[in-house]
């Protein structure tokens, strides 16, 4: 059995953000990776695969370490952070479905906060955070093949 | 067997294990210095460079390369893989054989690609230099690349003929090319500039040289380079105590080192701060352990102990 990449976890962090049917209603201009289209309405979602997967190995399992900065694009301060709130209580020490792995654990690390002008000149706050995801995946004992003798001699 | 209480008497056992604890910090905060670098040699390869060059993801580097090494795309290039389309092209290059040259047409422009590498006659070589020494300005693709070592290094050297309305008007020395050392090492103006990086150029190189040549070779960029400014500022600070923790930080001074890390609304995220950081913490487990380690062998220590244990 092969071990699985950190592919699932987006997915995980996707399903989970959807799943808060407020959250998604909220967000007219939906949830997109890495950069909206133009023209895209706002308040919009975007998030971005910050660290891919960083891979421990210990004995007879590996944790897969993944950051991701989660952000709520919006002209409102307001509305940037009150929805910024409902992503936390969706991903905050949430209990993700990630196929193939035994365990998952997203916690919040840090916020996001800037603002930038737009084409039109008024403001457009970015509000979020990064969130930490760790997962481990236990596997059987695929080595069992491995046998120690010992001799002494007399 | 001598019992540790009676060789080791109280006073001395506690200056011994100040000592060592001294020392293990000293250690520990080395590791940890060599753990931030490793992070920022991280931090620099996954910091994002403009690509000017092609061939190369990240920029030119050719620098202590010989020009005999032409496994790469960009000097087999040089090479004279240039390709003849059009009869008229083939009837110039077959009446250029008979002078060991090759012609070729390709954009209007008329260029002798001699051999290269080992394959370099002498016949070629007393050719380049005889073509060579003329004052005209340098247009034009490389038409002869032909390695010389001077001084121990390899650098490349070549002529390059100027193409005036059909007919060659002139010839020039192109030794600044070979002073560049070849195109590599430092993306500076005048390497862009030159006719020998000109063809290597992508088209957000050539964009940047467009606009370097515009405002001018010194205010718009830094320290007179195209790209890098990212990578190049990155740095480890100085070491900082705060109670008995030890601190290090990789920091990018960069003005918009922020707009890459985190992104904007119209540009995307390219982190590569946290990427490195998360890269190194296996880094620093390592280093500070094998520093510490080394600290518990450290010959003052071990040998007072050992004599005090005697």
């Amino acid at each position: 059995m092969a071990y699985l990449t950190s592919q699932n976890i987006w997915r995980a962090l996707v399903v989970q953000l959807r799943s808060n049917a407020a959250l998604k209603a909220a967000l007219t201009g939906g949830i997109h990776e890495g950069i909206a289209p133009e023209k895209v309405p706002y308040p919009h979602l975007v998030w971005t695969a910050v660290v891919p997967g960083v891979k421990e190995d210990t004995w007879n399992s590996r944790m897969i370490i993944a950051l991701a900065d989660v952000v709520i694009v919006s002209r409102s301060s307001v509305e940037a952070s009150n929805l910024d709130q409902s992503v936390l209580e969706t991903l905050d020490e949430a209990s993700l479905t990630v196929i193939g792995q035994s365990s998952l654990i997203c916690h919040r690390l840090a916020d996001i906060r800037s603002d930038e002008p737009d084409e039109e000149g008024r403001k457009l706050y970015r509000i979020g955070g990064s969130y930490e995801i760790v997962t481990s995946q236990v596997q059987g004992i695929r080595h069992n093949a491995f046998a120690l003798d010992a001799y002494l001699s007399q | 067997m001598a019992r540790m209480d009676r060789v080791l008497p109280e006073e001395d056992h506690m200056i011994e294990w100040d000592r060592v604890q001294e020392q293990i910090i000293e250690r520990a905060a080395t590791g940890a210095l060599a753990a931030a670098r490793f992070g920022l040699s991280r931090a620099q390869e996954h910091a994002p460079v403009r690509a000017i060059f092609t061939g190369r993801r990240r920029g030119p580097a050719y620098s202590g390369r010989r020009p005999s090494q032409f496994g790469d795309p960009v000097n087999r290039k040089f090479a004279g893989d240039l390709p003849i389309r059009t009869k008229t092209q083939m009837a110039r290059f077959t009446a250029s054989k008979q002078r060991n040259r090759r012609v070729n047409v390709e954009h209007g422009r008329q260029a002798i690609l001699g051999d290269t590498g080992a394959g370099v006659t002498e016949e070629q070589r007393r050719m380049a230099r005889g073509l060579s020494g003329l004052s005209e300005s340098v247009r034009g693709h490389p038409n002869s690349l032909i390695p010389v070592r001077k001084k121990g290094k390899w650098r490349i050297t070549g002529d390059f003929r100027k193409f005036d309305g059909g007919s060659v008007s002139g010839l020039a020395n192109v030794s600044a090319v070979s002073q560049t050392r070849g195109i590599g090492g430092k993306r500076t103006i005048s390497n862009v500039m030159s006719v020998n990086a000109s063809s290597l150029l992508t088209s957000a190189g050539r964009y940047e040289v467009a606009r370097a040549k515009k405002a001018g070779q010194d205010t718009p960029l830094y320290k007179g380079r195209i790209g890098g400014r990212l990578r190049g500022e990155l740095r480890v600070s100085e070491q900082e105590k705060t109670g008995t923790e030890i601190w290090y930080y990789i920091e990018s001074p960069t003005p918009y080192a922020k707009y890459q890390e985190f992104g904007t609304s119209r540009h995307r995220a390219q982190p590569f701060l946290r990427p490195a950081l998360y890269e190194s913490r296996g880094a620093l487990r390592y280093e500070v352990r094998r520093a510490v380690d080394k600290s518990f062998a450290a010959p003052a220590v071990r040998s007072k102990h050992i004599a005090q244990t005697r």
